[in-house]
């Protein structure tokens, strides 16, 4: 493990080079910038005009959900790795660490906390709806809305009343798959109907977006509690 | 000089701040940062370049940035949270090989 005391490997000349270069590629991004900066590089147009037809008024989620749906798509896939990834990692613990110990110890929960955390987590699953519902027309969306679900989910763990005891649950592991999922389904679904990936007939088009969102709220609220879950130390201990 | 270019050079020098870090530095938790902050200066650069002026004078922001930007900052907190679990597990290893198995 590394020291923190001997912070650098490198020797100070190699550090000074390493300064001075990156100082050089500084000047030449700097002065690239300057000569970009009224460059007419921008998809503005494309789509105000495609807008209309997206199911949604928010641009943002527009572009997220239905023009460049598959980068979405291809983003919840990659929460689904770090989630699997993380999750393994977790299954396969073989010796307790100190600070683990420590951490466990330290979070027994207040009562403070616990109401704390009682009272907190209806607002915040609250929150989190509104943001969910509220994307379609201004800024909010899937992640901000899994984002406040996930520190519900957080808030209660220190509180010491984890949603999640068993990192095997058959739910959780639905949970994380449901975003992905919804998108995959969706896409062969489209290719039935409208005979292409990914593009929505205008009817329900608004719909058939806060669906998708909604199962990706819920997975990218489980991945980001499986995340932090992975760090934490387990309280059943072996 | 205007706000966008101001925002955009903010953002090359925090890049290149992380990148000078990451090079140099043998903690993992602050390399894991840098690489952050490298990301954030990426990011910044990019919100910045979404806003232009039109040719009829009006600010207009540019949607597709913005949306990968979103996408982009997802990504990142997930490939941070993989980097953290890693360098947890590491340790926990280290301390195993150090102790002996339990």
């Amino acid at each position: 493990m590394n020291a923190p005391d001997t912070d650098s490997a490198v020797p100070l000349l190699g550090r000074l080079l390493l300064a001075i270069a990156l100082i050089g590629i500084a000047l030449v991004l700097g002065w690239a910038l300057w000569h970009q900066a009224n460059a007419q590089t921008s998809l503005t147009a494309i789509v105000t005009t495609e807008l209309p037809n997206s199911g949604v008024t928010n641009p943002v989620t527009a572009v997220l959900l239905n023009f460049r749906a598959f980068d979405t798509m291809l983003e919840l896939a990659v929460l689904l790795l770090v989630a699997v990834t993380a999750g393994m990692l977790r299954e396969h613990k073989t010796a307790p660490s100190s600070f683990s110990d420590r951490a466990v110890e330290s979070a027994f929960p207040s009562p403070l906390l616990l109401s704390l955390a009682r009272d907190l987590t209806p607002v915040m699953i609250l929150v989190s709806a509104y943001l969910l519902w509220v994307g379609a027309k201004e800024p909010g969306g899937a992640f901000q809305a899994g984002a406040v679900l996930a520190s519900a989910g957080v808030l209660a763990h220190f509180s010491g009343r984890p949603w999640l005891s068993d990192h095997q649950d058959v739910r959780i592991r639905a949970l994380l798959v449901l975003g992905t999922g919804a998108f995959l389904i969706s896409a062969l679904a489209m290719l039935g109907v409208t005979g292409t990936y990914f593009d929505y007939p205008f009817a329900w088009a608004g719909a058939w977006i806060l669906a998708i969102e909604t199962a990706a709220t819920f997975s990218i609220a489980a991945m980001l509690y499986v995340a932090f879950c992975a760090v934490m130390p387990s309280r059943e201990r072996p | 000089m205007n706000t966008s270019l101001l925002f955009s050079l903010c953002g090359v020098a925090l890049f290149l701040l992380g990148l000078y870090v990451a090079l140099t530095t043998t903690v993992m938790l602050r390399r894991i940062l840098a690489i952050n902050i490298m990301g954030n200066g990426v990011f910044m650069l990019f919100i910045a370049s979404a806003y232009r002026r039109g040719e009829d004078g009006v600010l207009v922001t540019d949607p597709v940035p913005h949306a990968l930007v979103l996408t982009g900052i997802v990504v990142a907190v997930s490939a941070t949270a993989l980097a953290l679990t890693l360098v947890c597990r590491l340790h926990e290893l280290s301390h195993a090989s150090h102790e002996g198995p339990k």
